[in-house]
């Protein structure tokens, strides 16, 4: 390949060299192809959270319900702050977590507990920080 | 005598262990660090792209007097394609390490991914420049009368053993004091399944092998001639990560995340999850010897 040059010059390349190089050649540029598609592709709509809820199970008498936050916007939210509601005969509990970062269009799980059944609860994201 | 076309390989495959062994020496205090890969999760596309010129440029400054191949550059075309390869072998390391330690799953998004692999690929891509620097001196200094001396020195199998049992023991202090009070431990720990510890075991062992066995190559046979518990290549790397564990075990005692009340689980989730920076600060310890 290179023309010899003054001392000190490397060796030709061996074909191990030679398929090390064409793999991390072909590995980079899918790499940096990925990222200028995601860099093309992000309309940057800001985070949007979309909230599944599990079946609740019954542990001691406390009903614990997993819920799964997904974040269908470009943005990431920092803090999102979830609430359950819940009222059964006149008496109101709230449940509520936190987390920490829930990147864009990934998702992130939790459970909210509830001394009643927490069948008709409302539960949303009542807030969330951008990082 | 092995063939030209064998060796070829040989030389290409050592070259390779020996760039990942020097990523993942510098690299381990980084994937013990949350706020490396919680920058990931809001790093913007263009930002990427930045975080990889940038270390695709300090691969080349450090591909001037180090590098990972024991060939070395002398060439402009071969330092920059030297520099491609780091570069990839660093993003595989990164990639590699984050999915072991449970931080890159299917539920995190494309775009997080990538941010979080390329920040961490960036310290990894600095220890794969500084492989040669680290790893490779030996190769210098294994004329015979080195040799002899060296001999002499570790007369005694039982003085080659504790010698190499102290390093072990120093480069595993040194690295897991470091990293054991902090939070990442307890938070990356409770994520992992038995199946995960057992693949950071067997990731463990891997990386304390060829860190001193197949990356250093030029001091491999003299390594080998050693007298000592320490002196085949199997038996020197379990004994080095059963000290790098019980290392590990103590500083997260003497830093109270672990207590005599805490479950079992927890005592042993912790320590290998310790375990796998001890055991690489032990293996560099035994290097500096």
């Amino acid at each position: 390949m290179t023309k010899k040059k003054a001392a000190g010059a490397n060796l030709p390349r061996t074909t191990a060299e030679w398929v090390s190089l064409i793999i991390s050649a072909l590995l980079l540029a899918g790499v940096v192809g990925i990222v200028l598609a995601l860099w093309l592709n992000s309309p940057d709509s800001p985070a949007r959270f979309r909230i599944e809820r599990g079946t609740p199970r019954n542990e001691a008498g406390q009903f614990y319900l997993p819920i799964k936050v997904t974040n269908e916007g470009d943005t990431t939210g920092a803090q999102v702050t979830i609430e359950g509601k819940l009222k059964v005969n006149e008496r109101e509990e709230t449940a509520a977590t936190t987390f920490d970062f829930i990147p864009a269009r990934s998702s992130a799980e939790g459970i909210l507990i509830f001394i009643a059944e927490p069948g008709s609860a409302e539960v949303r994201v009542i807030s969330y920080q951008q990082p | 005598m092995p063939s030209a076309r064998e060796s070829a390989w040989r030389t290409e495959l050592n070259d390779l262990m020996r760039g990942a062994a020097g990523a993942f020496l510098f690299g381990a205090p980084f994937l013990y660090t949350m706020e490396v890969w919680w920058k990931g999760n809001f790093t913007s596309p263009p930002h990427m792209l930045i975080v990889l010129g940038i270390a695709y440029v300090a691969l080349i400054l450090l591909n001037l007097r180090g590098g990972f191949r024991s060939e070395g550059a002398h060439t402009w075309p071969r330092i920059f394609t030297n520099s491609v390869e780091a570069l990839a072998l660093a993003f595989l390391c990164a990639t590699l390490s984050l999915t072991l330690m449970g931080i890159l799953n299917f539920n995190t998004g494309l775009e997080a991914m990538m941010g979080r692999i390329i920040m961490e690929a960036l310290p990894f891509s600095i220890g794969v420049g500084i492989a040669d620097n680290v790893l490779l001196r030996a190769d210098d200094d294994n004329d015979s009368s080195q040799d002899a001396a060296q001999h002499q020195w570790h007369d005694h199998a039982w003085r080659g053993t504790l010698s190499d049992a102290g390093a072990t023991l120093l480069g595993a202090v040194i690295v897991s004091a470091s990293i054991a009070p902090t939070d990442e431990i307890p938070m990356i720990a409770s994520k992992l399944s038995p199946l995960r510890l057992i693949a950071i075991i067997l990731g463990s062992l891997f990386l304390s092998y060829i860190i001193v066995f197949e990356a250093n190559f030029g001091a491999q046979k003299m390594r080998r001639s050693q007298p000592g518990l320490f002196q085949s290549p199997i038996s020197e790397t379990l004994a080095s990560y059963i000290i790098s564990l019980l290392i590990a075990f103590s500083m997260l005692w003497v830093f109270q995340l672990i207590r005599l009340e805490d479950p079992l689980s927890q005592w042993i989730s912790y320590t290998i999850v310790l375990g796998f920076p001890a055991t690489l600060g032990g293996a560099a310890g035994r290097l500096a010897l």
